[in-house]
């Protein structure tokens, strides 16, 4: 199972927040790549946490720098909302884009991207909540706001349009090291056709190894919190 | 020595300059194979990504499939990175109405995953060689590609060392070598340190 770290930031801080909420400083970009890079991480997710939230432009300057420093697949997300930021980034580094908030209004971007680059080269962010009924609401701009379209549809959606890839994140466990969400990953898992990442309150290796175990179909997890605390940044 | 690298339309090309540029590699990025015309080409490095018959068309098109047959006929060596490599096949089920460059008397199926594409550091061992076998492990990302049991693709490429990765108990094409042609699935431009010893190890002779 592919083991990804997603870290967050905001300028060029490295920040974890708690329910997708608050941006609480933790430490430069270039000290967590260097402790990411002593742990050999395999893949990295770099998602600006305030992009898309205040529709601040894509820091291409930032992306080359930390792509610079890791010859690793870098994935970009938070902010991108057009074929064209998409390009950019791409060209210049970035393994793949990773899209949400701009969902909200269209889903072509995924078209656009995939005809010029390959389904693998654009991921689906999904940010849901799971109600105790078992009923999922999907959310953007840091599961402030909810998306329109059924969580169904939009998860069929996203695959017809050339997505090669979603990452669900759970958005009541993320950043509370509390244990995964196993009945959101059941329920992805049994809605697609493509890979899927799993992201959320993953403490340690026995929870690892039981997702691994539950779910040998699901691609890969992503965790930032309990790395984070192995390294006495939180 | 310089590699030559066609610059065909939209492509992630940064990954690949920066891994030659650490291993201290000269490189030129041609948008026309006019570029070439009176130069000492050591290397023509295939990379990209996207759709087989978008890259097969584009390379037609713009005259580098010549360049390509010209340049082996030379004597010259020729490296492709995933769509770079599945491009120098001859056909795909991703495109069937387009045909590759067939250099590499094969063609790419839909990989036999339930869930396309396949993403990730795949063990890869090297099948067919003499040298002490060392796995290693690289990046991988694509939907389509070439498989069988090893003595199948043993007989497809008898004239090349290759490697492979299994994917529920089939092996899949991980890269074809020979003097002339070396050809990887995977990225060794991302796949840390391992993949950049690879990607020297590649670029040996140039």
């Amino acid at each position: 199972m592919r083991k990804i770290v997603r870290i967050e930031f905001k300028d060029e801080s490295v920040v974890k927040g708690r329910r997708l909420e608050g941006v609480r400083k933790i430490s430069s970009v270039d000290q967590m790549i260097a402790y990411y890079k002593s742990l050999e991480i395999e893949e990295y997710i770099f998602h600006n946490v305030v992009a898309s939230l205040y529709s601040k432009k894509i820091d291409l300057k930032f992306m080359k720098k930390v792509t610079n420093k890791l010859f690793h697949p870098v994935s970009m997300s938070g902010g991108i909302k057009s074929f064209h930021t998409a390009e950019q980034l791409i060209t210049n580094g970035a393994e793949k884009v990773i899209v949400n908030s701009v969902l909200s209004e269209s889903f072509e971007i995924i078209s656009d991207v995939e005809r010029v680059f390959g389904s693998q080269a654009i991921a689906i962010q999904v940010e849901a909540r799971m109600s105790s009924n078992g009923e999922v609401t999907l959310y953007y701009n840091s599961g402030r706001e909810r998306h329109k379209c059924v969580s169904d549809c939009f998860v069929r959606e996203v695959q017809d349009r050339g997505a090669g890839e979603i990452v669900i994140i759970s958005i009541d466990k993320d950043g509370m090291n509390s244990g995964p969400d196993m009945s959101l990953i059941e329920w992805i898992l049994d809605r697609t056709f493509i890979p899927c990442v799993y992201g959320g309150g993953i403490k340690n290796a026995s929870e690892l190894a039981m997702i691994e175990r539950e779910f040998p179909e699901l691609s890969g997890v992503c965790c930032a919190t309990n790395y984070m605390k192995q390294a006495g940044f939180l | 020595m310089t590699i030559y690298i066609p610059e065909i339309g939209a492509a992630n090309y940064t990954s690949v300059e920066r891994a030659l540029t650490e291993l201290g590699y000269s490189y030129s990025l041609c948008s026309s194979p006019k570029e070439l015309n009176g130069s000492n080409c050591d290397a023509l490095l295939l990379c990209g990504v996207g759709n087989f018959g978008h890259l097969s068309r584009e390379f037609r098109l713009q005259g580098w499939d010549q360049v390509i047959r010209s340049h082996l006929h030379s004597n010259g060596i020729v490296i492709g990175i995933c769509a770079g490599f599945q491009i120098l096949c001859e056909r795909s089920e991703e495109a069937n109405d387009e045909a590759g460059l067939g250099i590499i008397k094969c063609g790419l199926k839909r990989l036999p995953s339930s869930r396309v594409p396949v993403i990730g550091f795949k063990e890869t061992i090297l099948q067919n060689s003499q040298s002490i076998q060392k796995i290693n492990k690289f990046y991988y990302t694509h939907s389509f590609g070439i498989y069988g049991t090893v003595p199948e693709l043993h007989a497809l490429f008898q004239q090349y060392e290759f490697e492979t990765y299994t994917l529920d108990g089939i092996h899949v094409l991980g890269s074809i070598s020979s003097y002339n042609i070396r050809a990887v699935q995977y990225h060794p431009e991302k796949s840390g340190l391992d993949g950049l010893k690879k990607l020297k190890t590649i670029l040996w002779g140039v």
